[in-house]
């Protein structure tokens, strides 16, 4: 099992014209131009790659087609704001193409902020993964609300 | 495991939109007599009434009262532009009341499927809720509108700059539409707005989506020659009812060697090129500009020389006078609402093969979006049906333009959509049926790309196709009174009790459900292939893994009346669909890794079967001849072979088939499914090394071939025998059709 561990900003613009600029929740920063700013805990995202059928998944990152049924991805969330929000899974192919996508609508209560685990499964055994045998470096893509936040890489193996 | 920290910072709020007027035509999609928007839906949700649904109501109702709080619904049917790079759009409401000022109106990307007649404030479709109640959307607006503090007079216009949405919309996102909602940071309003639905009276009041694009060129094809390729296509005329801004002035065309054009490779809008700049870190190159109309382009080498015996990759941008390309992309220049992701994958392109002896070129090629390696659906002559992950495209067979705007469904098609005409259909019109791994089965009216019906028999996926037997084929022992649409379940929470559902093609009702059962007779593990109407016997074969032995079933004959079981056999696990000889007096079984396994189709009984080795058998056999002897072609995981099976006595029985090698094994590197039948005397696979192989059924050699991409995976193939194509898609994301014979 491999951890490993980033911090960044996500800085989500929108629009195009002419626009009064909020700034209505983050992270304290140094924008050049001053804004409102409510401090709220940095959100965290901690991905666990499985065979669905691993109990307690910790995480993995090499797979047998062999022996693979469901490639599940867990994402534990902490700190979500409150709100509805979307979580996008991207399959990427060893050579970048999508493959599938899975989206999961979820909602935190208003005014909280939550600590949600939430799973999906991409199918993988007899489908065209194992059928034809594609194999090598795939890349788990997860986005939040539209925004991609980060990727794994996981190695299917013959 | 990996885990991040993000910090959260957000977000940039509007006060109105402005005009994006740099692109070429603009026309505004809205429910009318001449745009029937029969995918449009529009709808209101409210938190105080969860499971009413407002689908046939005017107007729709926006506030954000505690508790009570009222979103809208809105989805445009863009069928009427499915060629075109989107340059911006423009969502509008008409406002017709208003409660207070000092409030915020935000447009949310939808990230579910609903349906207008299907969704409240706790459901999206049916039975099936919303991940949060009040709908599924992405938290930060895509655009928002602000009350200020004085109140506008009534009627009036909200226009919401949706582009970025609509861009993803063309770029491989499925479109279910745009949520209105009040912002919570107006606190408590017990008023909020009203706007007009698509069911009101007058159609100027009604919602509509005003967008601005360049289409695409049609009709583009390429003929390679030595050391010269030729190119021709149609130029755009302006589409029905839009406005047109600025004029088409011609094209750009980009070339690539060996792989395609990269969907990153943008050329800049505003911006002029001269030949043989490259443009993307793919360095593609510009190797034609145009500003006269042209409709034909012959490379003889221009910008580095073409080499004989290499694939050349060409993709066509429409541009017009103001330099504005056929991309997805907007009038800023950066960040969102620029250009979309992949944002030239929506461009034409084709490739050729230049060469002194061998030259050949692709008859057609699409971007999909996503990678698929079904096989796709085909209505002979005219359409071409795949899905690619939540999209499934309906492609003019002749030139592979997108007929219309693909479909957004709920989850992944991963098998063969079903096609089915309308001639021959107890629906009454051209449809496909597509299972999606959202527990979803969709019936998609072709004509339109409106559902006839969406149904969720089970909580589990689904990976494989449909099939459909049909009334009008079906012999007297067939009772139903319409078509039926078979399903199998890929659930791997169990090995035993996964579902066969029968359904009414017409409604999508359940009319049967056989589910297996723990037990040497009747576990039922995943269906990963579709099942196969058996007209000659009247039965629906299905087969199965079998929890990794031959301790239960994997194939099984059910009765398409009833959905019993009329017998099951251990052959070991099975992920590949059975093939029927076309006297319907064998059937060709291949197990997993295994043999290829001749069985009876009536009594069950095997008559023989053969392993040749390199790993055993995989893929669905292929027959190629009429009447026995049959010739029968399948593939292991590096060759291809063909055996002829007979029978000593007629008819065959138990034990009396004999296999008797013809050729193999002919080597293609991680084959796909063998096709070929009588009447033809190829034998066409697709292969890992990115290649159609043509193989003479009589002898196996691999004669011919043709190149789709360098370093991909070619899926199961087609053949269109009123054209004479054989279609393929591909691990490049892209689909492909060949003249044949090679």
């Amino acid at each position: 099992m491999k951890a490993s561990k980033n911090s960044f900003s996500l800085i989500a613009l929108m629009g195009a014209v002419a626009a009064t600029t909020v700034a209505i929740g983050g992270c304290a920063t140094s924008a050049s131009t001053p804004a409102p700013v409510i401090n709220v805990p940095p959100l965290e995202l901690t991905l666990r790659v499985c065979d669905s059928g691993t109990p307690n998944c910790a995480g993995e990152a090499n797979f047998s087609l062999g022996s693979l049924r469901d490639l599940q991805v867990n994402a534990d969330w902490k700190n979500m704001p409150g709100g509805t929000h979307t979580q996008k899974i991207a399959f990427l192919l060893p050579n970048g193409v999508v493959y599938q996508t899975l989206s999961h609508g979820f909602g935190i209560a208003e005014g909280t902020f939550g600590a949600p685990t939430i799973s999906e499964e991409m199918p993988v055994a007899g489908t065209y993964i194992t059928q034809r045998e594609l194999t090598g470096e795939w890349i788990v893509q997860i986005s939040l609300d539209g925004a991609v936040l980060g990727s794994q890489k996981v190695q299917l193996q013959p | 495991m990996k885990t991040w920290v993000f910090c959260l910072m957000s977000v940039a709020l509007f006060l109105g939109v402005a005009e994006l007027g740099l692109a070429r035509e603009k026309k505004t999609v809205q429910k009318s007599s001449t745009d029937a928007q029969a995918r449009g839906s529009d709808t209101w949700i409210g938190a105080d009434a969860p499971t009413t649904n407002n689908g046939t109501v005017d107007p729709l109702d926006i506030q954000a009262r505690s508790g009570n709080e009222h979103r809208a619904l809105l989805l445009f049917d863009l069928s009427a532009l499915p060629n075109v790079g989107v340059k911006a759009a423009t969502l509008n409401l008409k406002v017709t009341s208003i409660g207070h000022n000092n409030r915020v109106y935000e447009a949310h990307n939808i990230t579910s499927l609903w349906t207008e007649l299907g969704a409240t404030w706790s459901n999206r479709l049916g039975t099936a809720i919303w991940g949060a109640a009040g709908g599924d959307f992405n938290a930060t607006p895509t655009s928002s509108f602000t009350i200020s503090s004085s109140l506008p007079p009534v009627p009036f216009i909200m226009n919401y700059d949706i582009t970025p949405d609509v861009q993803g919309w063309f770029t491989g996102s499925p479109n279910y539409g745009t949520l209105i909602k009040q912002s919570s940071t107006g606190g408590n309003d017990t008023i909020g707005i009203t706007a007009n639905s698509r069911e009101n009276s007058t159609v100027a009041n009604r919602p509509g989506l005003a967008v601005t694009f360049l289409q695409q060129v049609s009709a583009l094809s390429a003929t390679a020659g030595n050391a010269t390729v030729a190119l021709n296509w149609t130029n755009p005329t302006p589409v029905s009812g839009s406005t047109v801004l600025e004029s088409y002035a011609g094209v750009l065309i980009l070339r690539q060697k060996d792989k395609g054009v990269a969907a990153t490779s943008v050329p800049a809008d505003g911006t002029a090129y001269t030949p043989c700049t490259t443009i993307g870190s793919n360095n593609d190159v510009v190797v034609f500009v145009d500003a006269s109309s042209a409709a034909s382009f012959t490379d003889n080498g221009v910008c580095g020389g073409l080499t004989n015996d290499h694939e050349y990759f060409y993709k066509v941008f429409a541009v017009d006078t103001a330099h504005n390309y056929s991309t997805v992309c907007g009038t800023v220049t950066s960040g969102t609402g620029a250009c979309a992701t992949n944002a030239s994958a929506v461009a034409p392109e084709v490739t050729a093969m230049p060469s002194a002896t061998t030259q050949y070129q692709a008859v057609w090629v699409v971007n999909t979006l996503a990678a698929s390696l079904a096989p796709p659906g085909l209505n002979p002559g005219t359409s071409i049906v795949t899905g690619s992950n939540k999209l499934v495209f309906d492609i003019n067979a002749s030139t592979g333009v997108p007929i219309t705007t693909p479909v957004s469904v709920g989850g992944t098609v991963s098998g063969r959509a079903a096609v089915i005409d309308g001639a021959d259909s107890s629906i009454g019109h051209d449809v496909v049926y597509a299972p999606g791994q959202d527990d979803f089965i969709y019936a998609i009216n072709s004509g339109t790309g409106a559902f006839d019906w969406i149904v969720s028999p089970a909580s589990v996926p689904f990976v494989a196709g449909a099939s459909v037997q049909l009334k009008a084929f079906s012999g007297v022992g067939y009772t139903l009174a319409q078509d039926l649409v078979v399903v199998g379940t890929h659930n791997t929470a169990t090995t035993s009790a996964n579902q066969v559902f029968g359904l009414n093609a017409n409604t999508g009702s359940v009319i049967w459900t056989h589910t297996g059962a723990p037990g040497p007779n009747t576990g039922l593990d995943i269906i990963n292939s579709e099942p196969m109407v058996d007209y000659a016997n009247n039965a629906i074969w299905v087969t199965s893994r079998s929890n990794g032995g031959t301790a239960q079933p994997s194939l099984w004959k059910l009765d398409p009346n009833l959905g019993t079981v009329l017998f099951s056999a251990k052959l070991g696990p099975i992920d590949y669909g059975p093939t029927l000889a076309p006297q319907s007096d064998v059937l060709f079984v291949s197990v997993s890794g295994g043999a290829l396994t001749a069985i009876d189709p009536v009594t069950g009984a095997t008559f023989g079967s053969v392993n040749p080795g390199d790993g055993g058998v995989r893929n669905s056999a292929a027959v190629a001849t009429l009447t026995m002897p049959y010739t029968v072609v399948f593939t292991t995981n590096t060759q291809i072979w063909a055996y002829q099976f007979s029978c000593a006595t007629t008819p065959c029985l138990a034990g009396g088939g004999t296999f008797t090698k013809l050729w193999g094994g002919t080597a293609v590197n991680n084959p796909s499914a063998p096709l070929t039948f009588y009447g033809i005397s190829k034998v066409y696979v697709g292969g890992g090394d990115g290649k159609i192989h043509e193989l003479d059924v009589n002898t196996g050699v691999d004669g011919k071939q043709r190149l789709l991409n360098t370093s991909v995976t070619v899926g199961d193939v087609g053949i269109d025998l009123v054209l004479n194509n054989v279609l393929a898609s591909a691990s490049d994301g892209r689909s492909y059709a060949f003249a044949v014979p090679f």
